[in-house]
């Protein structure tokens, strides 16, 4: 009966506690997911954004229960509509996958099977989670690709991934992960391969989708110019852990935490020609040997200019501030160490 | 990128009608082509980076390995300080070659994974014979110092390396042999944010420098501008628009660079509901290229004439301000 009180608030589709998912390499154990919370709503776009090996895709493929050998999620709660996701046996996880929560990757080509046509793939998802007859779900097929602006829908559906362009691909996946009307989408760099000018198209797709279908999405990627086009909250990831986490506007206007500043000063700005980029130095730690304190500290240039010692030591908390969260000393106090800054004043 | 030192009025490059065919299977009588680089003609002037910007499958790369011989043109002239780079052979290719040196978009492929990095930052001096074995170690130290990186590098393999430090690598071999001209073919599209701004500043460091002339290739419009002084737009093998890179933000004039600039996801979320042009359909196959314009078949402003004629690059400069467009109805409207 202790489960009763740790079910999660009626507002929330998926709640995330404490997942750590570790690699137990040959080197050592890899920590790329280590101790994240996460709140996704109905029908809210959540970003997760952060650089190469933050973690960002092994918390997406936790929640789907896909992390293959030599990774296993050592400790964390996933709720999912009430219950954990896991505790459930693989018979029931099989039932939620592409049917509740279903995911999109960032290379559509190569997720789909070579020697099926798109059409049948799509058709596959629903024959198998459905019990509706075959031609029935081929029909609903059809729809689907109309649905996603597949070009000549009644010619496309027979066609194999080969023939398809990247765009079309990617638009294929999407007719797939929709087609039981998830609840939650899981976009993995859905449009990180593509060009800029589809890349649009496919954004687009994605939040008229959410719009129609009521999905709530999780999108996960690197550029910080699509998760201002479509995120509602974002969190920002490094080394495997959440560092800040907000809604967008505020992330965008008012970010606390010196990565999240340094990337954004990193990104350069269309009209703004010439100038030096603002540079975060150094690289990302190793996931083996993490440093102590903040993960961020040796490359941080706040910690340098406020003199702060405790970095090096102590990891911060997640500290709740006003519209989000934020994992730095500069804005948390400790014994023997005094915030040298105040966070946005939490008023709610 | 020159903004603090003077970018001369001497052209260091001159491409004239630079085309580049390769045949693929076609039927028995009809032989078919992709027409990667279609008649290209442009200028790049003595300090000046110019930045090439197009989505995959425009021809990018391939009209930057024709300029540095990696490829040989179908037709057409690489003028470099005047002397025809196409025609060179044997001995006098091989000094030419000094003069250009290029970076690669993918750090690791780039180099060679059995030969510590330091010996391939100066294989080029080695090949070209180039100073005495122990003023070649000097030059390596030297060169790994200038990108950012410590001099027990030398000794170490790629694999030890991030794509960040790969790419200092690269960069400091191609500084080896004191080019004046390097293609920098993506450079920094393989790297991540954080570290793509590192290499960026280095680049332009390097720049101010030693007086290098940058032709920079990148699908991304934002580094682009951010690195260039003048842009070059290409679509389908051919350049569409060339302006001073204020000058095409501002005052964008060919419908394909409206669409690239208004298709980029702008990292401020007050902007979201902005006006923006979205391109419908895929870029048509380089095979059978479009008749007429290239780009009417997605063209929201196409007449008649845009799917009869192929439009040439012509001046459409204002205030004095150098701009190049190929497009019927440049000018008339703008459909953003």
């Amino acid at each position: 009966m202790d489960g009763q009180s740790k079910l999660p608030a009626d507002d929330l589709l998926l709640e995330i506690r404490g997942l750590k998912t570790h690699f137990f390499t040959q080197d050592g154990v890899v920590k790329a997911v280590d101790g994240i919370d996460l709140r996704l709503k109905p029908e809210q776009v959540l970003g997760l954004v952060g650089e190469s090996g933050c973690g960002k895709s092994v918390t997406s493929l936790s929640i789907m229960r896909l992390v293959g050998h030599p990774g296993r999620i050592v400790e964390g709660e996933i709720f999912f509509e009430g219950q954990d996701l896991l505790k459930l046996s693989e018979a029931e996880m099989n039932r939620i996958r592409g049917n509740r929560i279903s995911m999109i990757f960032q290379q559509p080509q190569s997720c789909l099977n070579p020697v099926f046509s798109g059409g049948r793939q799509v058709t596959e998802v629903m024959d198998i989670h459905t019990g509706q007859p075959h031609d029935l779900n081929q029909k609903r097929t059809l729809e689907l690709f109309r649905l996603v602006g597949i070009p000549d829908p009644e010619k496309k559906i027979k066609a194999y991934p080969h023939e398809m362009s990247g765009g079309q691909a990617q638009r294929v996946m999407i007719a797939m992960a929709l087609a039981m009307r998830p609840k939650v989408l899981i976009a993995d760099e859905p449009t990180t391969a593509l060009d800029v000018t589809i890349q649009a198209q496919i954004l687009d797709l994605i939040r008229d989708m959410r719009e129609q279908l009521g999905t709530a999405v999780i999108l996960i990627t690197h550029d910080l110019g699509v998760i201002a086009e479509m995120a509602d909250e974002v969190a920002v990831m490094y080394a495997g852990q959440i560092v800040e986490q907000a809604d967008v506007e505020t992330l965008f206007e008012r970010p606390l935490h010196p990565y999240t500043q340094g990337l954004l000063g990193a990104i350069p700005v269309m009209g703004r020609c010439a100038g030096t980029l603002q540079v975060i130095p150094g690289i990302v730690p190793d996931l083996v040997d993490l440093p102590p304190g903040c993960r961020f500290a040796p490359r941080c240039a706040q910690r340098e200019k406020y003199g702060l010692a405790i970095c090096d030591q102590k990891m911060p908390e997640m500290r709740p501030v006003e519209n989000g969260g934020v994992r730095c000393w500069l804005y948390q106090s400790a014994p023997g160490h005094q915030a040298p800054l105040w966070p946005r004043r939490r008023n709610r | 990128m020159s903004a603090d030192m003077a970018v001369s009025s001497q052209p260091l490059i001159q491409v004239k009608g630079l085309t580049k065919h390769f045949p693929v299977r076609g039927s028995l009588l009809k032989k078919n082509y992709v027409r990667a680089v279609d008649d290209v003609s442009f200028t790049i002037y003595t300090g000046e980076t110019l930045g090439v910007v197009g989505e995959s499958g425009c021809g990018k790369t391939t009209l930057g390995r024709m300029m540095l011989r990696l490829i040989e043109p179908t037709t057409g002239q690489v003028l470099f300080d005047g002397q025809d780079v196409v025609s060179l052979q044997g001995k006098a290719l091989k000094t030419f070659r000094r003069q250009m040196q290029a970076i690669f978009q993918d750090p690791h492929g780039s180099l060679d994974p059995r030969m510590p990095v330091g010996e391939q930052v100066v294989e080029g001096l080695r090949i070209h014979g180039i100073g005495t074995p122990q003023e070649r170690h000097e030059r390596m130290l030297e060169l790994l110092r200038q990108v950012g990186l410590e001099d027990y590098h030398a000794h170490r393999y790629p694999h030890e390396f991030s794509g960040g430090q790969l790419q200092r690598i690269g960069i400091a071999r191609a500084l080896a042999l004191r080019p004046r001209f390097i293609m920098c073919d993506e450079p920094v599209s393989a790297l991540d944010v954080s570290i793509q701004a590192q290499v960026l500043n280095l680049l332009k460091e390097l720049q101010g420098e030693y007086g290098l002339t940058y032709m920079f290739i990148a699908h991304n419009l934002n580094v682009v501008e951010h690195v260039s002084d003048r842009v070059a737009v290409m679509y389908l093998g051919k350049i569409v628009e060339l302006a001073g890179c204020g000058e095409i933000y501002a005052r964008p004039l060919h419908p394909y660079t409206q669409a690239l600039l208004s298709a980029i996801p702008i990292p401020d979320p007050k902007l979201r509901r902005r006006k923006r042009a979205i391109l419908t359909g895929d870029v048509p196959s380089p095979i059978n290229p479009p008749a007429g314009c290239r780009f009417h078949p997605r063209c929201p402003l196409a007449i008649d004439i845009c799917a009869e004629q192929e439009p040439m690059l012509q001046e459409m400069s204002q205030d004095g301000v150098d701009h190049l467009v190929a497009c019927w109805r440049a000018g008339e409207s703008s459909f953003v």
